[in-house]
């Protein structure tokens, strides 16, 4: 007898291969990644360059925080809650800028110095009778690390060191990133009507390169059977993938596109691909000769604010950053060729999600590590699961 | 009418036409109002990196290959349309230079419209046997929070 098909039915797959699609539109859930995860893992914050000099900070949000990211007189780049000691206003109301004298408070004037220390209130002499103890008074530090450029902070005092976090994935982006000095040439950002992890999921998972019609003629293995780019799987989550032969990778001519072979940044051959997934959050991808950077800012089980970053060797001539600006634009922009499907496409999975017809959704292709393997997938969501202490296949 | 005002309603009329044109879809049309050297450039100020930034940069061959393959793109099902101020025109012998704002709507297919972005055009314009046309087009866009990414030019 044949069953009546039920959109609620688990699929006849191990546990590992499908995910419960609640994760997704849940509040609750999402509330709890918020505690169990974004508070307490590395996440990336801004890229070096973005702090040039002295003064210059960035603010950024980390699970639910305002966070000052600065660079001080010492060059240290340092983190702190960004919240006034004195009736927790906000310190800095900006995303960026430079305040070489360091921060005043709008609200009461309170000032601190670059590294944190509180250096003034304004009229002091109200405060003489109860001997106001400044250096008790500091901003509250973020512990704040930086690997290749790329400045992490976590909120969590005992997190492991960075090193130890990115571990083993690093090979994929340690000499393009961190061997040359680059700059942040662009910088758009969006709130995608999604969840945080179906942009992430996106940004791993190769199966969707078919949407791309720039793919379906660039890569051959996207319509092919195999390919000399594997997926690279990690502790913790982190994935990516790349080939170590030396083959052209991306077939821009057949596209019709133009090379991205010219400037290729230090490990990188020409026309090279390499994607590189740090969990829970951050992309890096790289196109031989420029990097598109994902970060992320949930907002809520459907919504998330996605920054996008374009990332380019400083100190290149006129010339040659047009050359990288054209690359990265001709897939990642905000009108490149792959960026507005990706975005419909996660936007099509949470309205369909929300209205909860289908409940399961399948991550069960094996493939030996062909880029259209699920295998990353499934790793991400497996550390996911263990981080929040439950199955990202039964949520119920 | 003096040739002198005759050019300037001819570059007021080519920014319109431009408008009007990607508003119809007719993009084999709108890349011919470009000049063979032609460029359209795209740009924003982002207050988070403190820089300009190009946002797309295309000659006339990577637009026109660009907007041929449109139709095979999933895209934003939106009909959009343009809303263009009275340019401001400054000629000189074939050249030109002209100055617009405008605003860009979306309207989804079951009718609900909203601003998609504004923005000013700075446009440098050459004539060609007695036709304006674009040799540089140049967008330079306020909004840098998109309701949706776009494949058209703006």
């Amino acid at each position: 007898m044949v069953e009546p098909i039920n959109g609620h039915s688990k699929p006849r797959l191990p546990e590992t291969h499908y995910l419960d699609n609640r994760i997704f539109t849940d509040t609750s859930v999402f509330a709890e990644e918020q505690e169990k995860i974004f508070a307490k893992i590395w996440q990336f914050a801004c890229h070096e360059s973005e702090l040039e000099k002295p003064g210059d900070f960035r603010c950024v949000q980390v699970a639910g925080k305002s966070i000052i990211v600065v660079r001080g007189p010492d060059d240290i780049v340092r983190a702190f809650h960004n919240v006034c000691r004195h009736r927790a206003a906000e310190v800095v109301r900006e995303d960026s800028g430079n305040s070489a004298r360091g921060f005043t408070c709008f609200y009461h004037h309170w000032t601190y110095s670059l590294k944190g220390e509180l250096r003034g209130v304004a009229k002091p002499d109200g405060y003489d009778a109860v001997q106001l103890d400044k250096s008790a008074l500091g901003l509250v530090p973020v512990r704040c690390e930086i690997l290749a450029g790329l400045i992490f902070v976590t909120l969590d005092e005992s997190a492991e060191p960075l090193r130890d976090f990115v571990g083993d994935i690093g090979k994929g982006f340690l000499e393009p990133l961190g061997t040359i000095p680059l700059e942040v040439f662009h910088f758009h950002k969006a709130i995608l009507k999604t969840n945080w992890k179906l942009w992430q999921d996106n940004n791993s998972e190769r199966y969707h390169s078919i949407l791309h019609v720039a793919n379906r003629k660039t890569l051959a293995w996207v319509l092919g059977k195999t390919s000399p780019m594997k997926l690279r799987i990690e502790a913790k989550g982190h994935s990516g993938y790349w080939a170590d032969g030396g083959e052209a990778l991306v077939d821009y001519a057949k596209g019709g596109y133009s090379s991205g072979a010219e400037g290729a940044l230090p490990g990188m051959r020409g026309d090279e691909m390499r994607v590189i997934n740090l969990f829970p959050d951050l992309m890096i991808n790289i196109r031989s000769n420029v990097i598109r950077l994902d970060r992320m800012v949930p907002l809520g089980p459907d919504r998330t604010l996605v920054e996008w970053r374009g990332l380019g060797v400083k100190g290149d001539d006129d010339r040659m950053r047009a050359v990288r600006i054209r690359q990265h634009n001709l897939f990642w922009g905000p009108t490149g060729r792959n960026l507005p499907e990706d975005v419909l496409a996660v936007e099509s999975q949470t309205r369909a999600m929300h209205a909860d017809k289908v409940r399961y959704s399948i991550i069960a292709r094996e493939e030996d590590l062909n880029p259209t393997d699920d295998a990353n997938v499934r790793a991400y969501y497996r550390e996911w699961g263990r981080l929040m202490g439950k199955s990202p296949a039964t949520v119920a | 009418m003096s040739a002198a005002v005759g050019d300037q309603e001819a570059a007021r009329e080519l920014i319109q036409r431009s408008a009007m044109l990607l508003d119809a879809e007719d993009f084999d049309a709108w890349v011919k109002l470009f000049d063979d050297g032609g460029i359209y450039e795209l740009t924003a100020y982002s207050t988070e990196i403190r820089r300009w930034m190009t946002w797309q940069s295309s000659d006339r061959a990577t637009l026109d290959k660009m907007l041929k393959e449109v139709g095979e793109h999933v895209r934003d099902t939106a009909q959009r349309r343009h809303i263009v101020g009275m340019p401001l025109v400054e000629i000189s012998g074939i050249q030109g230079h002209v100055q617009s704002t405008f605003s860009l709507f979306r309207t989804l297919p079951d009718g609900q419209s909203s601003l998609y972005m504004i923005g000013q055009y700075d446009d440098h314009i050459i004539k060609r046997s007695g036709v304006w046309l674009y040799a540089m087009h140049k967008v330079i866009v306020d909004t840098r929070m998109l309701d949706s990414f776009t494949h058209i030019p703006i």
